[in-house]
């Protein structure tokens, strides 16, 4: 006769199993604390700031209800920083995936020395953009900036290249693209290595040309990629800080700020606690939008392709 | 894998990251006092305040950890009141009354109190009287200018008294082939001149009517913003104004590449005579459209505060005192070439001794307050640089620019803080 009868021993072995699948759950609490720390609570505070009229740093605040969002449909320098900011992101969107996948396309072909020119596309994406930003800076000043001293050899007479707006935000997409597009290329190159050989094997076989592959087996067989990069370059270029910060810090007067440097003048500068969270939070949305709406965008054609 | 261990691990985590986030506000605990401090690393005051807190750690047996930093101090600062965390002793950088006096000890009964400059009184003591600061440095600003540059020019600085002679005065430098004006986009260079030129362009009703909360738009354009939109079309700014650092303007003005500059000459000259020993800089007084001379100025930025919360408030005091020391005082004072803040404390000021000499002891001339710091509402400096910058880079018009001082300066009255 068993020591342990049945009716116990069954619950007991279930239990264990319960528990092993509960400790593969425990697995991911670091993870979740971390989100709850440093993204649920934040956004949290951050609302809550956004009700008030808070300087940043009195002991006082006073509830103002949603006046601070209103305020922000009526700021001028609002409006030039979200236009901006859909400069920057779409800007350097563009750009990225252009050369991204060009520089894929390429760089995926036999070519020697391909790995050190891979490496050598993406050593940018390893440089701190403050670092970044400081280089240009020196590329684009007006004393002694790289630049001006080129003009100089050609006998031209230097530029105040910064003190036109317009120059600097084109600046400012282009260093942006050229620091991140290793991220794209990286993503395309990993798409292009993930085709099927053989697909287009059978499409030289029914005599399809290169570019007529390209169009039609390279391109659909890219979409997830697409999407991919096309979301981390768009987020990352609606969020562009460091650059602006360092190369023009929002200037000529305002007309250089991104959403993201706006909302640390209006913080510290301005000492408007209140209504830089509010503008926190509405950047927040933007990009959210943003990104639904291109997924959205990205799955509905990749299905259209594979009909 | 054994279940318990992973359990232990991540609750272990977990745990870690929890207790990390529930440390303790307030003052670090350990027993070196925080000193921070507005300055640059290679500036003469951080040479001179590392000699001074040696000496007291020597005399005293406490420790002082040094801080500096200059672009991101009041950032920091913000940051640390927020959070009730501010070191135990820090720079007030003008603003020991309007900002900080609920974060800091009151030192009227400290020994150097009653030495102090009864001239700061306005600047640096509250409606009951009370002083938050000891004030090292008292700044008297006026117009920075390089002596052999305006002699070359044929411009006498010493007759420049309203703003056509100054115009004037431009033009020759202009025309000698000079950058008249020196400023820097990179740096507060854009609020300096709106500042300097509008604490005293205002008739009396005009004052009152700031100090109610009426921004006078059209008041900002006329006399403070087309006198910059006139230099602007004239082409008096350096060309590399946008690019350019407080840096470079102390290089321009001590290399005789520029005549004028309109910030404190504390904010330039260490870099200046480090750059050209031998440059002939000196100051004078701002011109006005009447003709009535004046210097801006009150408390300085090397005036130091004792947070009210600090955990070594004892210690903190002494270290003040220390500072207060007369002989300490001079020092710092002539670090930043600043008349010092406290009476009794004699000054080397080098190569601005002149320019003291001549504008400034006899007591003449008024030194009015920053116009900012008593009229306009708390936080607006951000802007004034901004809007200043945008029709010095011509972004925007003189009357466009004030729209937006007036915009923000609506908003931030009345703001709590």
């Amino acid at each position: 006769m068993s020591s342990t009868s049945p009716g116990v021993a069954v619950p007991r072995s279930r239990r264990r199993r319960r528990w092993q699948g509960a400790s593969v759950n425990v697995l991911y609490l670091p993870a979740l604390a971390l989100f709850v720390v440093f993204i649920v609570y934040p956004v949290i505070q951050g609302v809550s700031i956004a009700l008030t009229n808070w300087n940043g740093y009195s002991p006082t605040r006073s509830f103002v209800g949603l006046e601070n969002f209103a305020r922000i449909f009526e700021d001028p320098n609002f409006r030039t920083a979200l236009i901006n900011t859909f400069i920057f992101g779409i800007g350097s969107t563009i750009i990225q995936q252009v050369l991204g996948l060009l520089f894929a396309v390429l760089l995926d072909q036999k070519l020697r020395g391909r790995e050190v020119a891979r490496a050598v596309m993406y050593l940018p994406v390893l440089v701190s953009p403050v670092v970044m930003g400081t280089m240009y800076y020196l590329v684009f000043r007006y004393h002694q900036g790289a630049l001006n001293d080129l003009l100089a050899m050609f006998g031209g007479a230097p530029v105040s290249w910064l003190s036109n707006a317009d120059v600097a935000v084109a600046v400012i997409v282009i260093i942006n693209s050229l620091q991140f597009m290793g991220i794209s290329m990286i993503i395309y190159l990993s798409g292009l290595q993930s085709i099927p050989q053989e697909i287009k094997e059978a499409a030289s076989l029914d005599g399809a040309s290169g570019a007529r592959q390209f169009r039609s087996i390279t391109v659909p067989q890219l979409m997830p990629a697409f999407a991919s990069s096309v979301v981390l370059n768009l987020i990352g270029g609606l969020k562009l800080y460091d650059i602006i910060q360092v190369l023009t810090g929002g200037g000529p007067g305002y007309a250089t700020n991104s959403v993201s440097t706006l909302i640390g003048r209006t913080y510290f500068g301005n000492q408007s606690a209140g209504y830089a969270a509010a503008q926190g939070i509405v950047l927040f949305l933007i990009i959210v939008v943003c990104t639904v709406l291109l997924n959205w965008w990205f799955d509905r054609t990749r299905a259209r392709l594979e009909n | 894998m054994n279940t318990r261990i992973i359990r232990a691990s991540a609750l272990a985590g977990v745990a870690a990251l929890v207790l990390s986030g529930c440390a303790a506000s307030g003052s670090s605990d350990s027993s070196a006092l925080t000193f921070s401090v507005y300055m640059t690393a290679d500036s003469a005051e951080r040479t001179v305040l590392q000699e001074l807190i040696t000496a007291f750690t020597d005399k005293t047996g406490i420790d002082v950890e040094l801080s500096y930093d200059t672009d991101n101090y009041e950032s920091n600062l913000k940051v640390q009141m927020a959070s009730n965390n501010l070191p135990d002793v820090f720079a007030t950088h003008g603003w020991s009354v309007l900002r900080y006096s609920s974060f800091l000890e009151p030192l009227n009964d400290q020994p150097w109190a009653k030495n102090v400059n009864p001239a700061l009184d306005a600047s640096m003591r509250d409606d009951k009287g009370n002083i938050y600061a000891l004030p090292l440095e008292y700044t008297v600003a006026g117009i920075d200018v390089n002596l052999d540059v305006l002699k070359k020019a044929g411009v006498d600085p010493d007759n420049l008294k309203t703003w056509d002679d100054f115009d004037a005065a431009l033009a020759k430098v202009a025309a000698s082939g000079v950058s008249p004006l020196t400023a820097s986009g990179k740096s507060s260079s854009a609020g300096n001149i709106a500042d300097y030129i509008s604490s005293n362009a205002f008739t009396d009703a005009q004052l009152t009517s700031f100090s109610k909360g009426t921004f006078d738009t059209s008041a900002w354009a006329q006399n403070v913003l087309s006198h910059v939109k006139t230099w602007v079309d004239k082409g008096y700014f350096n060309p590399d104004y946008s690019s350019a650092s407080l840096d470079d303007m102390a290089s321009q003005l001590a290399q005789g590449q520029a005549g004028f500059a309109l910030v404190p000459a504390s904010s330039i000259l260490a870099t200046a005579m480090k750059l050209n020993p031998e440059a002939n800089i000196g100051f004078i007084p701002i011109p006005n459209a009447q003709g009535e001379q004046y210097f801006v100025g009150g408390e300085g930025v090397s005036s130091f505060g004792v947070s009210k919360s600090s955990a070594h408030k004892d210690d903190a005091l002494k270290f003040v005192d220390f500072l207060a020391e007369p002989e300490n005082a001079a020092k710092v004072a002539a670090s930043v070439g600043s008349y010092s803040g406290l009476t009794g404390v004699e000054v080397d000021l080098g190569v601005l001794q002149s320019s003291y000499d001549t504008w400034v002891a006899s007591g003449d001339l008024p030194t009015k307050p920053f116009f900012d710091r008593v009229y306009l509402p708390n936080g607006i400096w951000d802007t004034m640089i901004a809007t200043t910058d945008s029709v010095i880079t011509g972004q925007s018009s003189p009357t466009d620019a004030a729209k937006q001082m007036k915009l923000q300066f609506d908003t931030l009255y009345g703001q709590a803080g």
